[in-house]
This record gives structure tokens, C-alpha cells and sequence, in this order.
């Protein structure tokens, strides 16, 4: 075994209601200290995978190992290290913010008052913190959430759509929020999202998770810098020049018949195009090079009936 | 366990509906007093006396597992409507735990409401028609004092309150929404309360003395108001502890392994 376990070893889970296989196969690692992102869009099974790394739901097989303790076998140490929101922050309504804090405090031996009004202070909730919760707007209970999910400084935060519910600047302060927290306690986080700008400014790696399996996983770097470079080019005769791109082995990415300009994609040179295009009698007006965003990526991947086009891990 | 319980405890007594219940309690005890008033008239008996029947008979099969159910009955069913329970459960206490202090919690409640029940009635007969004194002793129960049929008759009651509470948390671990769970756990007592006199006296089955509803009455064994003939004490206690661990060892399995999706 190595110096470290992984803050989380996802190794070959699946999940399934009755015929229908909700998740296949996700295995991932997070190591200590990184911030890592499962994406994908709404219904691909991301709540379902948290779900099973914190053993609310039992994963129909593969096993979920939290700094080297197994989530079922070993539950309380396992999830000792660990804070969590899963979906919604849902809090007991008829306690005040502090009351239902005090109820988690509660449930873990040593954590004091002190650590209980820094923690409300650290999510902005000061003033608000001894009214019920029904008198709390959802940012309110989001952050009450992310309070109750720190509150014990946890090695490993495991976060479910965290901005749902925040305002631009909730949104900002939170980001700022987990990347200090990784970067000053080495704390672990595994954030789950659909929005590809939330995980995209925070997240060191990432996992691309579509219809119940993971398409892709990597460094967030490995995906903005595909292989195979983009360029566009702005011709005279957009046709010819779709023609004559495929006939040297371009990928037709795009094309925009209002600017005349088409994105291709090789690991030839731009300039042996630009010399075929010339040669052939099509003006070419312009090259400019195309940078992939993970948003490209993203959407290829999760395009198309079962999305299994991969390639990028 | 005990900051568990402490946590199950708190959650009930802060949820309006737990003074809703008492008030009604309070009412209902001191209506009964009065009304039975009339009685300890004319037998010339006294508060002390009589506060061993509130342990018995409707009080005992009927009003408190009613007002259980309105107090308890959603404790595990209520959390996973309301969402709250998943965040309940990635805390690093195993659920079995979280169960058993949900068990506690509710059997500490329901005999806080019950000994606040004979307090109410003792009070309110007291001041209607006289205290008494529990050092008399009770000629029909045995021969012993007051106090000590009080306590025989309370005491076994707590037996009773611990199925009562045993079965409405099954019920409300295997129902999956909160209200549902408190109709389920009244509409079952309401039922019974109807279904068994009728099916004794269709049937000379002896099946239906071994439900938990029937011995619910067990404290009557020693006012001399229990239903059923040929029961001993511990054949009644037996009866009720084997429900008892039935509705916790099913209720603590389904808890453990259920997926948690809501």
C-alpha cells in the first residue's frame, strides 16, 4: 500500500433499479488534497455516484474506499473524515441555523462553540444564524449546507450542485471558498456539477460522467489541449473548399455558410491546406487557430445515444 | 448514543404538533377525572385510588398509541420526506445507531406523556374529590398498598409503551412518506380497536390474544380490568417482548439496508 490512500477510490461501481442501470462501471480516483469535478448533464447518474461514496445508496457492485477504509465494511471510519451536501441542503425547518448545526456537532465527539460560530461567520450567516430555517431564502440554507458540511474541517468535502441557489457573487465567494480550503488545509473535493464554468476555474482534474458511465476522466489540462488542433479558415468557395479539406483528411468540425468559414481539424500543418486551397483557385482570406474549451469537449462527449465516444482519457 | 438521543429528543419536543398533543392529553385526562368523579362518589374512593386505572383499559389500547402516532409516527418516514435523513446518515455513526436513539427517544417521550397523564388526573380527581392516600391498601388488587398497585400498574405500562413505540418505528421505516406513517401507524390502532372485539366475538381462535394490541392493556392484569382470561403477568410480558424484538431486529434490518434516494 502506498504512503497515502486516495481521499476517494471509486473502483467499478454500478447501480441498477430493476432493469434499468442508473450507473455502469465508474471507477475514479481522488487524491488528498485535489479538487477534482464529476460532470455531466442532468440525469447521468452524478448524484447517484455521490450517493454511493457516502453509503446512502449500496452500490449493486464495485466498492467505494475512503482514505483506505471501505464505505461498507467499515462505515464509521470511512465517513469520519468526510463532509458532504447531497442535492438540496434539506435542514430540519422547525430549528434555528444554529440549532440544526448543534445537531450535527452532536453527532462527531470535540467540536466546540467556537468552532461553531467560526464556521458561520467563515459562510456569511453571522446575523442570521438564530431564525428558523423556513425564514432562510434557498442561497441562505445552500450556505447553512456548506456550513454543516465544514464544520468539522473534513479532509474530504464532497459537494452536489453547490451553486444551486447561490448569486453570482455566492457563486464566486464559494469557489474562492474551496479552492482555499484545498489549497491551505489540503482538503480533498469532489464537486458535482452540470454548469462546466463551476468545475472548469476550480477543479484540478475531472471526471465526464453520461448516462450512468464515465466517458472521460483527466487532468483539466488533457481536455482544453486536445490532440488534434482546430483551425478556421475563411475561403472564397465554401463548398470546394469542404470538398477538397476532406479529400486531404480534415475533419469538417464546422462550417458557416454567412462568413464562408469552416473549422477543420488535423495533425497535418494548416499551411499544406492553405497551400492545397490556394493551388485549387480558392482564395483563402484568413487562418486563425481554434483552442478546444472544455465546453467543446464536454458537449462531443455527451452527444449522441450512448455518448461512449471516449478517447480523451 | 446519549448526544443521539438527546438530538431525537430535541427534534420532537421543538415541532409545535408535541404541544398540540399534550394540550389535547391535558383536556382529555381532566374530562376523564371528572367523569369519573361520579364513580369514586359512590364508592368512596379517592384520587389515589384510582390513578392506576389511567394505565389501563382506553387510555392504554387507545388514546396514547393515538397520540404516539401524532407525536412519533413520521420520527424515520418524516426525515426522508422532508430530505432530511440523508444528511442524518453520512455522519460517521452507523445507522443501527441512528435507529436504536429514534427508538429511545420516542420511548422516553411517550412515558414522559404518560406519567404527565396520571399527574393530570390524579390533580384534577384530587381537587374534585379528594387526594386520598396511596399508603391504603387495596383490597381488591391483592392487598397491598395503593403506591405499590400505582407503580405494578405503571411499570408495566412502560412494557407496553415499548411495543407501542417497537411497532410504529417499523411502520415508519417501511412507509416512505411522513404523513402516510402517522395515518398508518392511527388507522392500525383505530382498526384493531374495532376489528378485535368483533373477531372475539365471532371467533373462539385464541390467535388474536397473542397481538401486540390485546396485551397493549397488560397493566390491567393488575387493576382487575384485563380483557382476557387465563393470562398470567409474565405470559403477557412474554407475548409483548417477543414483538418487541420482532419490530426492532426487522426495523434495524430494513433501516441498515435500505438505499436512501430521496
Amino acid at each position: 500500500m502506498s504512503a497515502e490512500p486516495a481521499a476517494i477510490d471509486a473502483a467499478n461501481i454500478s447501480k441498477s433499479y430493476g432493469s434499468r442501470q442508473a450507473v455502469i462501471n465508474v471507477s475514479f480516483q481522488v487524491k488528498p488534497g485535489e479538487v477534482f469535478g464529476l460532470i455531466g448533464p442532468n440525469g447521468a447518474g452524478k448524484t447517484t455516484v455521490l450517493r454511493m461514496l457516502v453509503g446512502l445508496i449500496r452500490p449493486t457492485s464495485g466498492s467505494v474506499s475512503l482514505f483506505g477504509h471501505d464505505v461498507r465494511a467499515d462505515f464509521e471510519n470511512a465517513l469520519r473524515p468526510v463532509g458532504a451536501i447531497i442535492e438540496n441542503p434539506e435542514m430540519y425547518k422547525f430549528l434555528t441555523g444554529r440549532q440544526n448545526l448543534a445537531q450535527y456537532a452532536r453527532m462527531r465527539p470535540g467540536i466546540t462553540n467556537a468552532q461553531i460560530d467560526e464556521t458561520v461567520a467563515l459562510v456569511g450567516l453571522a446575523d442570521r444564524i438564530n431564525e428558523k430555517i423556513t425564514r432562510y431564502s434557498l442561497g441562505m440554507r445552500q450556505r447553512l449546507g456548506i456550513a454543516q458540511a465544514i464544520l468539522h474541517h473534513p479532509k474530504l468535502l464532497l459537494l452536489d450542485e453547490p451553486t444551486n441557489g447561490l448569486d453570482p457573487q455566492g457563486i464566486q465567494e464559494l469557489r474562492q471558498m474551496i479552492r482555499h480550503l484545498a489549497d491551505s488545509q489540503g482538503m480533498a473535493v469532489l464537486l458535482s456539477s452540470h454548469l462546466l464554468h463551476d468545475v472548469q476555474t476550480v477543479c484540478d482534474s475531472i471526471a465526464i460522467i453520461n448516462q450512468g458511465r464515465t466517458v472521460a476522466s483527466g487532468g483539466i489540462a488533457s481536455f482544453t489541449q486536445g490532440k488534434a488542433a482546430s483551425y478556421r479558415f475563411v475561403v472564397a468557395d465554401l463548398n470546394r473548399a469542404v470538398e477538397l479539406s476532406k479529400a486531404q483528411k480534415w475533419k469538417i468540425v464546422s462550417k458557416d455558410e454567412t462568413a464562408n468559414a469552416l473549422v477543420v481539424e488535423s495533425d497535418q500543418e494548416p499551411s499544406s491546406l492553405n497551400e492545397s486551397l490556394v493551388k485549387a483557385g480558392i482564395k483563402v482570406s484568413r487562418i486563425e487557430g481554434v483552442t478546444r474549451s472544455l465546453e467543446d469537449a464536454f458537449l462531443e462527449l455527451t452527444r449522441g445515444a450512448n455518448g461512449s465516444t471516449g478517447g480523451l482519457s | 448514543m446519549g448526544g443521539l438521543v438527546y438530538n431525537e429528543i430535541s427534534k420532537i419536543v421543538a415541532q409545535r404538533r408535541f404541544f398540540v398533543v399534550m394540550a389535547l392529553l391535558t383536556v382529555i385526562a381532566i374530562l376523564s377525572a371528572l367523569t369519573m368523579r361520579g364513580f369514586a362518589g359512590a364508592l368512596g374512593v379517592t384520587a389515589a385510588q384510582m390513578v392506576s386505572t389511567g394505565a389501563s383499559g382506553g387510555f392504554a389500547q387507545l388514546l396514547f398509541p393515538l397520540l404516539i402516532a401524532v407525536i412519533v409516527g413520521d420520527i424515520v418516514a418524516g426525515e426522508l420526506t422532508e430530505g432530511t435523513l440523508k444528511l442524518l446518515l453520512i455522519r460517521p455513526v452507523s445507522r443501527w445507531k441512528i435507529w436504536l436513539s429514534k427508538l429511545i427517544a420516542a420511548f422516553f417521550v411517550s412515558v414522559a406523556l404518560v406519567c404527565y397523564s396520571a399527574l393530570c388526573i390524579y390533580v384534577a380527581l384530587g381537587a374534585a374529590s379528594g387526594f386520598g392516600s396511596f399508603s391504603t391498601p387495596a383490597l381488591a388488587e391483592g392487598g397491598s398498598s395503593y403506591a405499590v398497585v400505582t407503580l405494578r400498574a405503571y411499570g408495566l405500562e412502560m412494557i407496553s409503551l415499548l411495543s407501542v413505540v417497537s411497532v410504529f418505528l417499523l411502520i415508519s421505516t417501511v412507509a416512505e412518506n411522513g404523513v402516510a406513517a402517522v395515518g398508518l401507524c392511527m388507522g392500525m390502532t383505530v382498526i384493531c380497536s374495532i376489528c378485535m372485539p368483533i373477531l372475539h366475538f365471532f371467533s373462539s381462535t385464541k390467535w388474536i390474544e397473542y397481538t401486540f394490541f390485546e396485551q397493549w392493556q397488560i397493566a390491567g392484569q393488575i387493576t382487575n380490568s384485563f380483557p382476557l382470561t387465563g393470562w398470567t403477568i409474565g405470559g403477557s410480558i412474554a407475548v409483548l417482548a417477543a414483538w418487541i424484538v420482532i419490530c426492532i431486529a426487522s426495523g434495524i434490518a430494513i433501516f441498515q439496508w435500505r438505499d436512501v434516494k430521496s
